[in-house]
């Protein structure tokens, strides 16, 4: 009987185990196959699926950027080392606007751009790899997380707080506090790899000692022409414009300058680099109110422009934004409004820019923006001179060839001020009306206009949120509904269970 | 399938279970708005994506007893003597679930309209928020599908599916210690250098987080929204509905 | 109509079902009999399709269970030895489910449902709760469901275990009527059930088939081991003796008794001798007043011993 039942048995059980084997097979050949095509499809596809969906673009670079990187030669290897520890949580820091950003840049330059976190405590000898000639602060310590960007012997230094965000300059002023109002990672980064890629092509200088405006926006703007930027202060011994000089700027000086600097600059204007470009800017606020800068005006009326004290204000209606704060719409003249739809740009406190003297032979005179024709001025006495057409800003430039010059003078600092610019974009009209300016005058093909972008803004109307609402909303929504549900659970099953 | 789906659905509507799910995620959701808009702002994608932390407790509670309880009441017999396909079954129960999770998003929708009246913003983010939460919804409420086809205890059923889901929410954490479990036996065995062992404890890692789904979905909240994860949510999800069918299966071979 | 052939159930070491092979006719009612554990809930399983057998074949009107399983569980209507029902639905949702899954259309839906419902006399409980049903009705729900779909074949487990003898009395005047219109299998452990309805029986003991036989040579064979048994006051001894001496009293056997007077005897009667007479007339002779006289149901044992020591 034993020895009939073991065949018998296999016989019986082969369909059985024969089922057994084919179900956990196919179970495990599937998760198999799961596997292996998950594996596959993130090797090859993730960069080309992965999308950036928030609202501010701040996770992918521009077109622009793009563009910029796949003109540079395949071969062309290019670092970002972030001098510290890779970040391991990024939400909620300033890296949720940086490394996202960063790995797009890698995905789309197809090689040529690197990142990397190698952090100078652990390993020095990153240092000497990235700067060997010490052209930059790497070596005297980092206070703050910096990121080197390199190629082919040159480095520029990117700030992750500081050079990645705009900051309200008002907060920094009074509350010594950093407010973030915009993101210009994007554009520190990719202006610092034009910087190591391709070489300088000219040199503006800010003349710094007279309780100025910062330059930060144009540092970008003329990064992004590959113009360099440096200061120049008027304390410096025996002052003199310095030979590589392209541009000067004179932005929203507090005190005149003194007499050397005055002839200085004149002598930079006769027998200076020419072409020679300067752009002077003279608002108006309770701290330079009375300053009359007899020297400044010395130079510019040299070149047939002057300024003073009194304040434009524009009589007609349509052009003012703000009464009080005396913000106002000006109008372009025709051959500076470029790309201005409007063809206005806002200033807000401006001086009265005036034409002085007779015309000089070769120089040409006019006005760059103006008001409407009736626009009265206010001295600082309060007296009131009523309307005609004025001037917010002028330029005198050389219509010779030999000694071509180009003398900007601009009534108030919403033209150049970083306070203005911050937290506003490309596209504001102040914004373009600089870059095209600038543009024009170093006439350069690949400047690339990299976006400030904005800030995440979750914020809902803060003046609907007040005790009442908040109130409201919890009870709804932490008690109200809930517990509707749970009395609906109680009926339902008070009522079916009697059925 | 549609009989199937209608009664698992309908059933959940007829005994506390479905009300109590939807009440507590009315709650959990409610809160995380509140908070938010306590402080004046409110950010629908970090609230969506949050909420996937609750389907560890969540999901167990929706799916024990969807195949548990048939095998306990002697019911499976309609699903193997009638003239439907098993797969209609598995299909039937699990869209039930998810369904369920849908009627508790409209909690969020809530969220979404209450934010627009205030002034908030709903962007591009959010939409994708909403399609990984599902994914991910599909994802938990197949393992919660196949913990409820293991067994007829429905408590049974709850424990597996609420480990198997803290198992995946503790991926990052078991990856560091496998990483530093297999670094200290390769120093033991071998005497590898530092560079080597690094490497290695950093590839354990990576291939952790790698199959983490909720790594992949925090990258969502930054903005970042990869179709890759998607397809590894459903690819898995489907993977273990075939388990649950198998299981089902079980009893045309089954010698016990 | 249906054809089971060598089927066998293995359960580890154990063979719930060993090699039970049969055929049900169209239009038969077939009565599966055997004690509790012989593999008859096993077997009908398995024929659904409920469970895959470990070897052997179930082919229904030509549809073999494993290979066309949909088309085989189409021609049947199953009621287990535990209904499945959703205690969770009322009466009338829960049909409405089993209607939506055995495929009837939404037109014939309701005068199906109410035929159904009339037939199985669970009307008048359509909105309640399952759970709130009596015993009854839940056995006369399981009932409706098996019949959801005018199923050319009825299995039933069972379907009068646990109900009282009004209960067992309705049914077993349902499965008469049915069995008009469609084939039967049912299966029980009480042989009378099976000899109220059933047109052949399947005997099963221990997982094989012990005997199969129509009603009719069933009941001869029981005829041949009929028992009577005679209670009575009066000398156990003396009445043995006079009983054993009746032509065609096999053997009488002494009950114990309960009381000290009144005793109780089993009267083994052979074929189809009517001696209920003689025996009146022996006892009264014999001055012991028969106070209760009936037949014994011989009992499955009995029937088994019977049956095996034939074959």
């Amino acid at each position: 009987m034993s020895s009939n039942k073991n065949p018998k048995k296999f016989q019986i059980d082969k369909r059985a185990s024969d089922l057994k084997l084919f179900s956990v097979g196919s179970v495990a050949v599937l998760f198999a196959i799961l596997l292996v095509l998950n594996i596959l499809l993130y090797a090859t596809l993730n960069e080309k699926l992965s999308f950036d969906t928030s609202s501010t673009s701040q996770n992918s670079i521009s077109d622009a950027s793009m563009e910029y990187i796949n003109s540079l030669p395949a071969d062309k290897k290019i670092r970002i080392v972030g001098l510290f520890d890779k970040p391991s949580s990024i939400k909620d820091t300033q890296y949720e606007y940086i490394l996202p950003m960063l790995a797009n840049l890698e995905d789309e330059s197809k090689g040529r751009v690197s990142v990397e976190y190698i952090n100078p405590n652990t390993h020095p000898s990153i240092i000497n790899e990235l700067d060997p000639n010490g052209v930059t602060d790497i070596r005297s310590g980092l206070s703050s997380p910096t990121y080197a960007v390199y190629c082919d012997g040159k480095v520029k230094l990117v700030d992750a707080i500081m050079d990645c965000f705009n900051y309200d300059s008002n907060d920094i002023e009074m509350n010594q506090r950093l407010v973030p109002v915009a993101n210009k990672a994007e554009s520190a980064f990719v202006n610092s790899i034009i910087a190591v890629t391709s070489e300088s092509s000219a040199k503006a200088y800010f003349l710094t000692g007279l309780q100025e405006d910062t330059h930060v926006t144009f540092d970008n703007i003329l990064g992004s022409m590959n113009v360099e930027t440096a200061e120049l202060s008027v304390d410096t011994e025996n002052f003199k414009i310095p030979d590589d000089c392209d541009l000067l700027f004179i932005l929203g000086p507090d005190v005149d300058i003194s007499e050397s600097v005055q002839e200085a600059i004149k002598d930079y204007i006769h027998n200076g680099k020419h072409p020679c470009n300067i752009f002077v800017s003279v608002g108006i606020d309770s701290d330079n109110a009375s300053e009359t800068y007899p020297h400044l005006n010395n130079v510019l009326n040299d070149v047939n422009l002057a300024f003073e004290n009194k304040i434009v204000m524009d009589d007609d209606t349509s052009n003012v934004i703000s009464l009080e704060g005396s913000i106002f719409r000006g109008q372009l003249s025709d051959s500076y409004k470029y790309n201005n739809s409007t063809g206005s740009v806002t200033y807000q406190l401006s001086r009265n820019i005036t034409k002085y003297g007779n015309e000089q032979s070769g120089l040409i005179t006019e006005p760059v923006v103006v008001t409407s024709k009736s626009s009265s001025l206010v001295s600082p006495d309060n007296k009131i001179e009523k309307g005609e057409q004025r001037n917010v800003a002028m330029v005198t430039y050389s219509d010779g060839y030999d000694q071509p010059i180009n003398v900007f003078l601009f009534g108030s600092s919403s033209f150049t001020s970083d306070s203005y610019f911050s937290g506003r974009s490309n596209n504001d009209d102040n914004n373009q009306f600089m870059r095209s300016l600038l543009t024009n005058i170093f006439k350069t093909s690949d400047s690339i206009d990299v976006p400030v972008k904005p800030l995440l803004d979750y914020s809902i109307d803060a003046s609907k949120v007040n005790q009442n609402s908040v109130s409201a909303i919890s009870i709804i929504f932490l008690v109200a509904i809930p517990l509707v549900f749970v009395f609906v659970a109680w009926y339902v099953y008070y009522r079916r269970s009697h059925l | 399938m549609l009989a199937i789906l209608k009664r698992e659905f309908l059933s959940y509507f007829k005994s506390p279970v479905g009300y109590v799910a939807i009440a507590l995620f009315s709650f959990l959701s409610g809160f995380i708005f509140v908070m938010s808009f306590g402080n004046a702002y409110s950010n629908i994608t970090s609230e969506i994506i949050r909420l996937c932390g609750f389907f560890v407790v969540l999901v167990p509670i929706v799916t024990m007893g969807l195949l548990a309880d048939d095998k306990r009441r002697g019911t499976d017999v309609i699903y193997y003597t009638s003239p439907i396909k098993l797969t209609a079954v598995v299909l039937g129960k699990f869209l039930a679930a998810v369904g369920l999770f849908v009627v508790m998003f409209i909690n969020i929708v809530v969220h979404m309209i209450v934010t627009k009246a205030y002034g908030g913003v709903i962007d591009a983010s959010v939409f994708t928020a909403v399609v990984i939460y599902f994914s991910i919804v599909l994802l938990y409420v197949s393992i919660g599908l196949f913990a409820s086809s293991i067994s007829d205890s429905q408590i049974v059923a709850a424990i597996v599916a609420f480990v198997f889901i803290m198992i995946i929410q503790l991926l990052p954490t078991i990856g560091s210690f496998v990483s530093s479990a297999v670094t200290s036996l390769l120093s033991i065995l071998g005497n590898p250098s530092s560079a080597t062992l690094n490497s290695v404890s950093q590839k354990i890692i990576n291939i952790f987080v790698w199959l983490d789904p909720n790594e992949r979905i925090d990258t969502t909240s930054l903005g970042i929204f990869n179709l890759v994860s998607v397809f590894y949510c459903l690819s898995f999800a489907f993977f273990f509905l075939f388990l649950t069918y198998r299981m089902l299966e079980k009893k045309r071979w089954t010698q016990s | 109509m249906i054809e089971i052939k060598n089927l066998v159930k293995r359960y580890g070491k154990k063979l719930a079902v060993n090699g039970i092979s049969f055929t049900v006719n169209k239009g038969e009612v077939l009565g599966f009999l055997g004690p509790n554990g012989a593999g008859k809930s096993t077997t009908m399983n398995i024929i659904t399709g409920y469970l895959s057998s470990t070897s052997g074949s179930v082919v229904i009107n030509g549809h073999d269970i494993l290979e066309e399983p949909e088309l085989a569980k189409k021609s049947i209507g199953y009621l287990p030895e535990l209904p499945p029902l959703y205690l969770d639905m009322t009466v009338i949702e829960y049909l409405d489910f089993m209607c939506d899954i055995k495929g009837v259309s939404k037109k014939d839906r309701a005068p199906q449902l109410a035929r159904i419902m009339s037939l199985v006399k669970i009307v008048d409980v359509g909105d309640r709760l399952i759970k709130n049903l009596s015993k009854g009705y839940k056995q006369r729900v399981g009932i409706a469901q098996a019949m959801i779909g005018n199923p050319e074949i009825l299995i039933l487990d069972e379907p009068t275990v646990g109900l009282d003898p009004n209960q067992i009395r309705e049914i077993r005047k349902l499965i008469r009527h049915l069995a008009q219109n469609h084939t039967i299998i049912i299966s029980s452990h009480i042989l009378s059930e099976i000899q109220a309805v059933c047109d052949r029986v399947v005997i099963i003991n221990k997982g094989k088939v012990a005997a199969i036989d129509t009603i009719g040579d069933l009941s001869t064979r029981l005829n041949e081991a009929k028992k009577i048994l005679v209670a009575f006051k009066g000398d156990e001894k003396l009445v043995c003796n006079l009983l054993r001496a009746i032509p065609g009293v096999e053997n009488v056997y002494l009950r114990e008794s309960r009381s000290a007077d009144i005793k109780q005897v089993e009267v083994s009667v052979m074929s189809e001798n009517d001696v209920r007479s003689s025996i009146f007339y022996t006892m009264a002779k014999a001055n012991s007043p028969i106070l209760e006289m009936r037949e014994l149901d011989a009992s499955l044992e009995e029937i088994f011993l019977s049956i095996t020591k034939e074959a």
